[in-house]
């Protein structure tokens, strides 16, 4: 099966749109005027630098306290996992497995999932090129929901705010964890999945 | 693509940035740790690992993170983990404590840990050895290291009623607390510690006093009745009040280690003050009623020192009970006095109540009060005094005594009450009633009833004898009108005669004394005339008496 490139037509990243290139210059999307590449330029490069950002602030994301509370002037600092073990150990396990994948799990797969997926597309390997392709829509689309745990912050330190009696604030810990989520979502859409199909004579 | 071409793409500058920020937060919370310490306390309530903070000013400085047994020994060791940077200020003076609610006299403290639960406390030392392992205070520290002022020590022989916390007012403005208190390694004396905050210690000289305001004040003392209170405060916790002597200005400095006397109360820190005082013993034979501890000795009106404690009486020989009164004096504020040598021992103390003794100095038991009976022991000098031998009785020099004032009333009247017992009271009676019954015999006896009606009738005869007279009176009185009539114109004559008899003499004089011629016949005349008048002076008396004799004649 002939690729896009090799016939002439580029795929517009942002609408989709099939276009025929043109013989010189830079060609944009009729449709919505984006430029159109055949592959995105330095998409590996970048997508590498956006994930070795993404796992420097996952460490702190998970290490260092994401809430602070104080409740009649005890104060107390949560990271995610202690807010985990709390749920658990209060028995309320669904509730601590939801914020254990969302937070933990969900983030470390994505940043597992592009490592893998740069590293075949740079290794030229030719399997499983349908499955990654899957695995790269799985993780562009599931890059969003891991701010959950972000919006439960942001929602307590808005409701709970009693001054001295009780009050909610976000730590150092909710910054990092937001800048690693936004900063896998930014890799996730910065790799070129048409990559994966390159290398066809192997 | 030319980005790539030429090198490095701009966007490694992200992860570079994410990196350095990531190892700076991850430094920041997990590598950077501040020190560890431990704690010991007695026991751990209200302590809970992971939870409990230490505080210094309520800023937030570490929390517990361990709490265990201690190894050796009784209590529990905590561990906590204290922030960075606090390294500096672990050393040996600083001090841990557990915030709790508190209710103390003085006030409350600590309401916040009522929701919050305890934390510990922190005062951070100012310079010492650094320090990990510290003992916490059973009570949290009165004075902390950002305050400044300073620590005066003072003894007193109790307590009082203050505690820690005890107000300290200057001029009824409270400007510290009590913030200790100990006995003193002879257990003889409270040594109590207080904080005067700047900048009133600088008030506080050498010569400053201190008294107890403690609660209400009631005392009965030889100068009567005083009532004192401070404030309500100083009424529930006691309190301690100060005063210069000198204008505040002039304060100096008090040396290291002064320590003040605590009085009893205003009016004793006023008197003047007794220094050094030593043991001395008085004995006394009689009733020390109303003499207590703390009573005055005084040198005619001075006091030099007070009365320390009254020992049991004791028997010295039959009939004989002698009390011992052991008194703390200051040698320097009597006369006889004085050198260092006082101080060396008593047997010195011996020498120098021997001196005084022999000057005729006496201690006596005076009544200081006559409304409330408190007693002083007043010593003073009695030349007359009998000579005695000066001892030593328990150690203690004895200064010799005699009977109190009153005591010698009473011992006067209880000699003359004696001589009244050795009268026959009973002889005296009965003489009494023999003579009464001898008068009673006389009053009835028949013989002098009838003198007595014989008398009666002599009586009556003179009243008869008396009413004739009455009326012959008359008759005699004219006469005797008569006969005085002759008489003042025989006076009279007699007095003409007299004037030319003192003409005739004034002459006679002048011719007696011109010469003696006539001397012996004018003396003869005289005499004669002396002669006549003493006739007329016997007829006048004669007359006087019986003027009778004009009528009936001379008989």
């Amino acid at each position: 099966m002939p690729q896009a490139m090799e016939i002439g037509l580029l795929g517009c990243q942002l609408c989709g749109k099939v276009c025929r290139k043109p013989a010189t210059g830079v060609a944009h999307c009729p449709r919505c005027g984006t430029q159109l590449y055949a592959r995105e330029p330095a998409s590996v490069a970048r997508t590498w630098a956006l994930l070795i950002a993404a796992i420097a602030m996952y460490i702190p994301a998970n290490l260092l306290p994401v809430m602070r509370t104080s409740y009649l002037g005890d104060d107390s600092a949560d990271t995610i996992i202690s807010g985990v073990v709390y749920f658990l150990l209060d028995g309320d396990w669904p509730l601590a497995l939801i914020i254990f994948t969302a937070s933990v799990l969900v983030p470390l797969l994505k940043i597992l999932a592009l490592i893998c997926l740069l590293v075949s597309v740079q290794s030229g390997s030719v399997r499983l090129r349908r499955e990654r392709t899957a695995l790269y829509r799985a993780t562009e689309l599931t890059g969003r929901w891991s701010m959950v745990d972000v919006f439960v912050i942001a929602l307590l330190t808005a409701l709970v705010q009693s001054g001295a009696f009780a009050s909610v604030r976000p730590d150092i810990g909710a910054l990092a964890f937001c800048a690693m989520v936004i900063l896998t979502m930014l890799a996730a859409m910065s790799f070129d999945p048409r990559l994966i199909w390159d290398n066809r004579a192997r | 693509m030319h980005a790539a071409r030429r090198g490095i793409s701009p966007i490694w500058v992200v992860p570079i940035a994410a990196l350095i920020a990531s190892a700076w937060l991850v430094y920041q919370a997990v590598i950077r740790h501040g020190p560890t310490i431990l704690i010991h306390f007695e026991n751990a309530e209200g302590i809970e690992a992971g939870k409990t903070r230490l505080k210094y000013l309520s800023v937030d400085l570490g929390k517990v993170t361990r709490i265990h047994f201690a190894a050796t020994g009784t209590g529990v060791e905590v561990e906590a983990e204290l922030a960075p940077g606090t390294e500096s200020r672990l050393t040996e003076t600083t001090r841990f404590w557990v915030v709790r609610p508190r209710l103390e006299a003085t006030g409350v403290s600590g309401l916040g840990t009522l929701f919050s639960g305890a934390f510990i406390g922190m005062d951070p030392g100012e310079g010492g050895k650094a320090r990990r392992k510290f003992r916490a205070l059973e009570d949290p520290p009165r004075i902390l290291s950002h305050q400044s002022g300073s620590i005066f020590s003072l003894w007193s022989p109790d307590l009082h009623s203050l505690s820690i916390g005890s107000p300290v007012y200057f001029r009824r403005i409270q400007v510290g607390s009590v913030v200790g208190y100990e006995l003193s390694e002879d257990h003889t004396q409270v040594l109590i510690e207080i904080f005067v905050e700047s900048p009133h210690d600088t008030f506080v000289d050498p010569g400053s006093r201190f008294w107890s305001v403690s609660g209400l004040q009631v005392e009965a003392s030889a100068q009567g009745i005083q009532v004192d209170l401070e404030s309500l405060v100083s009424l529930a916790t006691g309190g301690i009040a100060f005063d210069v002597p000198e204008s505040p200005g002039s304060a100096r400095p008090v040396p290291e280690g002064h320590l003040f006397p605590l009085h009893r109360n205003r009016r004793q820190s006023e008197q003047q003050a007794v220094v050094g005082t030593y043991p001395f013993l008085i004995h006394f034979n009689e009733s020390v009623r109303g003499l207590n501890r703390d009573a005055a000795v005084e040198f005619r009106g001075l006091q030099v020192g007070t009365v320390r404690e009254i020992l049991p009486a004791r028997s010295i020989g039959p009939g004989e009970v002698r009390i011992g009164v052991l008194i703390g004096l200051d040698p320097g504020l009597l006369p006889y006095s004085t050198d260092s040598e006082l101080t060396i021992g008593w047997e010195r103390r011996l020498e120098w109540v021997g001196r005084l003794a022999a000057s005729g100095a006496r201690a006596q038991l005076k009544t200081g009060n006559l409304l409330t009976g408190q007693k002083y022991v007043d010593i003073d000098v009695y030349p007359n005094a009998a000579p005695v031998e000066v001892v030593a009785d328990m150690g203690y020099p004895v200064i010799p005594s005699i009977s109190g004032s009153l005591q010698g009333i009473t011992d006067s009247v209880a000699s003359i009450l004696s001589r009244l017992e050795s009268v026959d009271i009973a002889a005296i009676g009965r003489n009494i009633n023999a003579a009464a019954r001898g008068a009673s015999e006389l009053a009835n006896d028949a013989g002098l009833r009838e003198t007595l009606a014989h008398l009666n009738a002599s009586s009556r005869q003179l009243d008869t004898l008396l009413a004739t007279v009455n009326g012959r009176a008359g008759p005699v009185l004219d006469n005797a009108t008569r006969a005085s009539a002759d008489l003042s114109i025989l006076v009279r004559d007699a007095s003409a005669a007299m004037r030319q008899m003192e003409a005739t003499l004034q002459s006679l004089e002048a011719s007696t004394s011109a010469d003696g011629r006539m001397g012996n016949e004018v003396m003869k005349a005289m005499r004669e005339l002396s002669a006549a008048a003493r006739a007329i002076r016997a007829m006048a008396e004669y007359l006087e008496r019986h003027p009778e004799a004009l009528i009936s004649g001379k008989k």
